[in-house]
């Protein structure tokens, strides 16, 4: 859709007709209009947005990335920031101020009315990565006595500036919840039913409190679009979206992804990630796995006489400690997904290793066979022999190591995954040189 | 709820079903199908039979593949056939095409003629598609109607949709014109015009997309429901957010095992066996080992080299490791942003930009960490050799890491193939190369 529109926006940027941009635009996705500012030069940007209607302006505002959101801000004047502040949804504007900086989030405050201040304030109060971070309190209580037809009404008075009405929450007057109903429940049912009869009792809930994975686990496992927020008391106190909670699923696998490539999280996004913070999240784990390589080499300085006898030996070295990293990484990554996914709990173990046991000497038996053969013609049986033996021995160790690291992690209360490839390529890396060549020492009679 | 189980077992026990079933139909579905696991395999079909028809469908998808497959040998067709006409759609054709060929069979035996045909069509579409996913359970209205009348229909139709939050208008043709939220419709008046307020043209996705496709387009537009449409923009479906949920996780977890040079598993690895796990795992393993073979060739082309200065060798695990690692952790942090759509294949040159300086920053501090252990195990010129290639091995390896995802997008093969093993053997290769290379020469061997 944009593609067959963008020539004709473009001209009309170029001709600086905003009046008939805002026509064209008002009807468009704000994901498209988002896209379109971005591809706006920096200077340009300022002036399309403010071609917007007001309420479109700061949803598209809301979708930015907070680097372009910092710079739009910087050329938006006090006026401005007041009106888009004003209109930015309750959690969109936590998390914009959560993200600038200190001292660009305390003049932003001094923008905001008395009420979004306290509004504000309130969901700032939860710890980091709380529930209580990403809730709106936009949302839309009924009582349970009344009947459809009140509550059909309620919603048609209060629902206009809600984030969702399609569900409803049902709470006593001291703001206690204690039900759910959906919109469709209302539109489906007789005008003279009593709320109290058709609602949902208990509601599914979570504590503001709760660590946000905690919403996402809710609402996957019952296929909730919106989860009710309560404090300690059991007081109605927001809502949580599936859309951010969505993000929050996306951003936790994409965590677990660079960690299984020894990568510390970043914490923003992989483009926006400067060069600095790139090289910082990378260099930890690299520099600490040299330590461990080191150790490899002051091992295999032990058989320098070995070595120097049958030189052939080390040209099968690589493949040796690739298979073994290679094989326990697959046993490493099968099984820190399995935890996340909960697929696998940590009182399995026995089960899923005594598995492993058998698939480890099956894919050792195999890759043996396969070195053997080549081993043979390349580099003489000798050598084929002392390559095979140990591949089956490494092969099978790293595959358990691998399956076994992540049970471990977890049992001492760390991040299983932390087991990362390059982590168990390395363990793998030690453990075939050691083997690798006190097969050949033993066997070749050196 | 936990309280409630210990109840639960005596009722069981006693043999009290009515009882039971007046227990278990004020739960949620999610916790019943969990109570149903944690009976011995002869008293989950009893407990099964005691739900109350409207839930047991529901439970029954919640179901794990494998339970749902002991659980439908235990019942009889008549009551196979109610529980496959009150399945919804999505579920019945995820049902269908993961059971082994003859239970599918005899499932669709079972379905009522129009539930067959329903169920042939979604089974139509290529597998991982939208159309596998979506669900023809929806309300559509035409542009002409008053607010009035679309309530009218909604309150007739809507008993039987996944969904009404979101209303589809489309013309005689069924024809995808535009959407309405539920909301907007009950805030107007009743005898606005349907076509004056609705968003056209609706956010939508062919149902051949692949089903990735729903996940980005629901993330991108910050939607619940989206509307399927065939190759004419004939509305077809709808996909609802619960299946795009659980579509991301699996994806990720593909992405995940692809990203350790394992073939998708097909089923929950708790449930794979042996033969399954070997058979996706011994492929790359065997592929790899080809790879590493190219290593050992370079390397015996250096013979001379290394029986000359034998602690040349110490620090090639070393070496090649380091390289390996640094393209791991490019490939995988490039697999990733391509995945979520937050970089772009356009997006290369800046990022392989980037990458360049980032790489030689790695080279260069891991290069300084190794040069005084050379020094001190090889002595200063083996010393100066392994830092040179350190810099040159962990730089290029990580601008490999980075280039492979990109080139498989272009070469049209999913980027997630580019594996942290498949990386790590290829700077496996290099590293050799160059080691020895730098070595022979600086050395003068």
């Amino acid at each position: 859709m944009n593609q067959l529109i963008k020539p004709e926006v473009k001209e009309l940027i170029a001709k600086r007709n905003w009046a008939a941009l805002r026509q064209i635009t008002s009807r468009w996705p704000v994901a498209e209009v988002a896209d379109l500012i971005l591809d706006l030069p920096q200077a340009e940007r300022v002036l399309l947005f403010r071609a917007l209607p007001r309420q479109l302006a700061a949803e598209v505002f809301a979708y930015f990335e907070p680097q372009d959101q910092d710079a739009l801000l910087s050329e938006l004047t006090g006026e401005e920031t007041r009106h888009l502040m004003a209109n930015l949804a309750p959690d969109d504007r936590t998390s914009l101020l959560e993200e600038l900086p200190a001292q660009v989030t305390q003049r932003l405050l001094t923008f905001l009315s008395p009420e979004d201040l306290k509004e504000a304030r309130q969901l700032l109060g939860y710890p980091e990565e709380s529930v209580g971070r990403l809730m709106t309190p936009d949302y839309i209580t009924i009582r349970p006595e009344w009947n459809v037809a009140q509550a059909i009404e309620h919603v048609r008075k209060s629902g206009r500036d809600r984030e969702t009405v399609d569900i409803l929450y049902v709470t006593d007057p001291s703001s206690k919840l204690i039900g759910v109903v959906s919109l469709r429940q209302l539109i489906l049912g007789k005008p003279q039913e009593i709320v109290r009869g058709i609602m949902r009792s208990p509601a599914i809930s979570v504590s503001a409190f709760e660590d946000r994975e905690e919403a996402s686990r809710i609402m996957e496992r019952y296929d909730l679009s919106v989860l009710p927020v309560i404090d300690s008391e059991g007081l109605l106190v927001g809502i949580v979206t599936g859309d951010d909670v969505f993000e929050v699923l996306q951003e936790e696998a994409t965590e677990d992804f660079h960690k299984s490539a020894a990568v510390a999280p970043l914490g923003v996004g992989f483009l926006e990630a400067r060069f600095g913070k790139l090289y910082k999240s990378r260099i930890g784990w690299l520099l600490g796995l040299v330590l461990v390589y080191l150790l490899s080499g002051t091992i295999m300085s032990r058989f320098e006489e070995t070595i120097s006898h049958v030189v052939a030996l080390v040209f099968l070295l690589p493949l040796i400690i690739d298979c073994a990293g290679n094989a326990g990484s697959q046993s490493a990554t099968l099984m820190v997904r399995a935890l996340a996914m909960g697929d696998v709990e940590t009182s399995d173990w026995t089960k899923v290793l005594l598995r492993e046991v058998g698939v480890a000497l099956a894919l050792s038996v195999t890759m043996a066979t396969a070195v053997w053969a080549i081993g043979t013609f390349q580099a003489g049986t000798g050598v084929a022999v002392v390559a095979s033996v140990s591949l089956l021995i490494v092969v099978t160790v790293s595959c358990l190591l691998g399956a076994a690291i992540p049970f471990v992690l977890d049992r001492l209360g760390w991040d299983p995954a932390a087991a990362s490839s390059p982590l168990v390529t390395s363990l793998a890396d030690i453990m075939g040189v050691l083997v690798y060549f006190s097969v050949a020492t033993r066997y070749l009679g050196i | 709820m936990n309280l409630e189980r210990p109840e639960v077992k005596n009722l069981i026990e006693q043999r009290d079903w009515q009882g039971l079933r007046a227990v278990v139909s004020q739960w949620e579905v999610p916790d019943i199908a969990d109570l149903i696991v944690e009976f011995e395999k002869a008293d989950r079909v009893i407990l099964f039979r005691s739900i109350p028809r409207h839930l047991a469908a529901d439970v029954f998808s919640e179901l794990d593949s494998r339970d749902r497959d002991e659980l439908l040998r235990d019942l009889t067709d008549e009551e196979t056939r109610a529980l496959m006409a009150n399945l919804r759609p999505d579920d019945r054709t995820a049902l269908l095409e993961e059971l082994p060929g003859q239970v599918t069979q005899r499932l669709l035996n079972l379905l009522s003629p129009e539930d067959l045909k329903e169920a042939r069509s979604l089974l139509g579409y290529p597998e991982e598609s939208v159309g596998r996913v979506m669900t023809p359970d929806y309300v559509a209205i035409r542009p002409d109607w008053t607010v009035a009348t679309t309530i009218e229909h909604i309150r007739k139709m809507g008993r039987d949709s996944e969904t009404i939050n979101t209303i589809y208008v489309t013309d005689k043709s069924w024809v995808l014109m535009g959407s309405i939220p539920l909301k907007q419709i009950i805030l107007s008046n009743p005898d606005d015009k349907i076509s004056d307020m609705m968003s056209a043209p609706a956010v939508s996705l062919s149902a051949f997309a692949d089903r990735e496709e729903a996940t980005k387009t629901m993330e991108k537009y910050g939607l619940f429901v989206l509307p399927v449409v065939d190759s004419d923009g004939v509305m077809v479906g709808i996909v609802t957010w619960d299946d795009v949920v659980d579509i991301a996780q699996e994806e990720a977890t593909e992405d995940f095992h692809k990203g350790a040079a394992i073939a998708p598993l097909r089923e929950s690895f708790r449930d794979a066996g042996i033969g399954v796990l070997y058979r996706n795992r011994i492929t790359w393993l065997m592929t790899l080992i080809l790879v590493d073979l190219v290593a050992a060739f370079v390397m015996a082309k250096f013979e001379h080299t290394i029986s000359q200065v034998v602690s040349l060798v110490f620090f090639l695990p070393l070496l090649i490791g380091c390289g390996g690692n640094a393209g791991s952790q490019s490939s995988t942090l490039i697999v990733r942003s391509l995945a979520v759509g937050e970089v772009e294949v356009r997006d290369w040159a800046k990022v392989v930009f980037r990458e360049l300086g980032i790489a030689a920053a790695l080279g260069a501090t891991i290069s300084l960490a190794v040069w005084g252990p050379g020094v001190l195990k090889g002595g200063s010129a083996v010393g100066l050799v392994v830092a040179m290639s350190a810099v040159a091995i962990v730089t290029i390896s990580s601008l490999i890491g980075i280039c492979t995802p990109f080139l498989m997008v272009k070469l049209k093969i999913d980027p997630a193939a580019s594996s942290s093993p498949l990386i790590t053997s290829i700077a496996d290769i290099l590293g050799v190369l160059i080691y020895f290379t730098l070595a022979s020469w600086y050395l003068k061997l």
